[in-house]
């Protein structure tokens, strides 16, 4: 077991591990952060993102040692208080939910589109969510949430 | 190799976070066929889930700043091994000098996997549908070797050996890529199903030699020496596109697997040739 000392959502969390835990094992099952998904390990499907120093990784592709000293943020992280981010209230106001399981991954990955503005037009920023293959029935209305916060609407 | 039904753990292993190259070289030599380096992850987390390599240390390398980074080196562009895709991709000088490197980099994967993605792992992997690999050797890239021993370089195209199989020897770690410029006229292109693995994909230099390399078609990237004659002798023009896309076709030789059938990878190959060579003719 190794001493492991992080941030999750801005708490400092100190906890052992072994060596060869996953982060989402984690995340997920030992810290109870349940936002982040267990689907097909291996880094396909993109349900287990989380923000590690702001940036998306898969966390089942990443060791829980790997995040000593790291700030992770999960979907559980975005709001202030009772104040949604912005992409959060976008998935609102668009109803853009789909089946709600890929949905902390899309308001994550969304969140860094915007917050990093790495994409200048919508089909950049169509693109940068390649990673996360739900398609299922409100995929449209995720495309125009991202879209609302890109052009500033 | 299979990649078939997931299993959930990581066999056991001890990590070591190593901070300098002498440290990484000091531990290969005492632990040999032990230890595995970890760069990014994407690959060995995978591998050893997969069961495939279940070294019993695990050297995480990525904190070596001298791993990281590019840099022009005279008439050459260095590319620190441990340099993610994602960084490849925004890199000023690549963009600009080597728009296949630029392609390649930035079309792999997604997002989440090129932040973690390093230039090093995705050519030590050795595993065919990879992209960078393809640009490396149609750029007649060189990859660099240390170890307690010494230096060596060589070419890509000799380091990789077949499915799983490198020249990298147990005691070594890369340290980087180096590409001879100008590349400016050489491009990547690749065609795959959103951010699936390619099915095929297709990387062309023009500067100099002229260097036509197809990926994800067999177990290594190939060069196409009949395509490559083509276009030394006649340039691109409306017509060499055409008969270089059907030479591919016909000369390529390429694999079936779970991908794609031989026969689909063909047709794909001839409609990449012609298609790359009409936007490096531009
Ligand atoms: C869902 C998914 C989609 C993908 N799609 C693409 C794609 O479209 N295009 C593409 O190109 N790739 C793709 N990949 C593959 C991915 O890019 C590679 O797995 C990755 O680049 C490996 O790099 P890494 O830094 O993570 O390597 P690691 O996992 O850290 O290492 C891989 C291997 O290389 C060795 N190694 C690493 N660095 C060094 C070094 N400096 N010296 C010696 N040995 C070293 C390790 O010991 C290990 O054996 C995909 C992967 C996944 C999971």
């Amino acid at each position: 077991m190794k001493k492991l000392s992080f941030n999750v959502n801005g708490i400092r969390r100190n906890t052992l591990t072994k060596d060869n835990e996953l982060l989402l094992d984690l995340l997920r099952e030992r810290l109870g952060v349940k936002s982040v998904k267990a689907a097909c390990w291996r880094g396909e499907c993109g349900l287990c993102t989380v923000l590690f120093d702001g940036k998306p990784v898969k966390s089942c592709l990443v060791l829980a040692v790997e995040a000593e000293g790291r700030e992770i943020t999960t979907a559980e992280g975005l709001a202030e208080g009772e104040r949604l981010s912005d992409i959060q209230d976008a998935f609102v106001k668009y109803g853009a939910s789909q089946c709600g399981f890929c949905t902390p991954a899309f308001v994550l990955t969304c969140h860094y589109i915007i917050e990093s503005g790495k994409a200048k037009t919508e089909k950049e920023a169509l693109e940068l969510l390649n990673g996360l293959i739900c398609r299922c029935g409100t995929y449209n209305q995720i495309r125009e949430a991202l879209a609302s916060l890109l052009s500033g609407k | 190799m299979s990649f078939g039904s997931p299993y959930f753990t990581l066999p056991e292993f001890t990590y070591l976070r190593a901070r300098r190259i002498e440290e990484v070289l000091q531990l290969l030599e005492e632990k040999g066929e032990d230890a595995r380096l970890l760069a990014g992850g994407v690959g060995l987390i995978s591998f050893m889930k997969e069961r495939l390599v279940s070294p019993s240390i695990v050297i995480d390398i990525k904190g070596i700043e001298e791993l990281r980074g590019i840099k022009l080196e005279g008439s050459k562009i260095s590319i620190g091994a441990c340099t993610t895709l994602q960084e490849i991709s925004e890199n000023e000088l690549i963009r600009k000098e080597i728009p296949a490197l630029h392609q390649a980099s930035g079309e792999a994967a997604d997002i989440a996997i090129r932040g973690r993605a390093t230039i090093g792992g995705n050519v030590c992997e050795a595993i065919p549908w990879v992209d960078m690999p393809v640009a490396l050797l149609a750029l007649d890239a060189d990859i660099h070797l240390l170890s307690r021993r010494g230096e060596r370089m060589l070419k890509v195209g000799n380091f990789l050996k077949g499915m799983l199989e490198t020249d990298l020897r147990q005691n070594e770690l890369v340290t980087k890529f180096t590409v001879p410029t100008p590349k400016r006229r050489s491009i990547f292109r690749k065609y795959a199903k959103g951010s699936e693995f390619a099915i095929a994909s297709i990387s062309i230099c023009v500067d100099g030699e002229v260097r036509v390399v197809y990926g994800s078609v067999a177990p290594t990237p190939v060069r196409c020496k009949e395509v490559e004659q083509i276009i030394e002798r006649e340039g691109i023009s409306e017509s060499s596109i055409r008969k270089a896309s059907k030479v591919a076709r016909e000369s390529v030789e390429c694999m079936d697997d779970v991908l794609a059938s031989s026969a689909y990878r063909k047709h794909i190959v001839g409609i990449l040739t012609a298609s790359a060579l009409k936007e490096i003719q531009r």
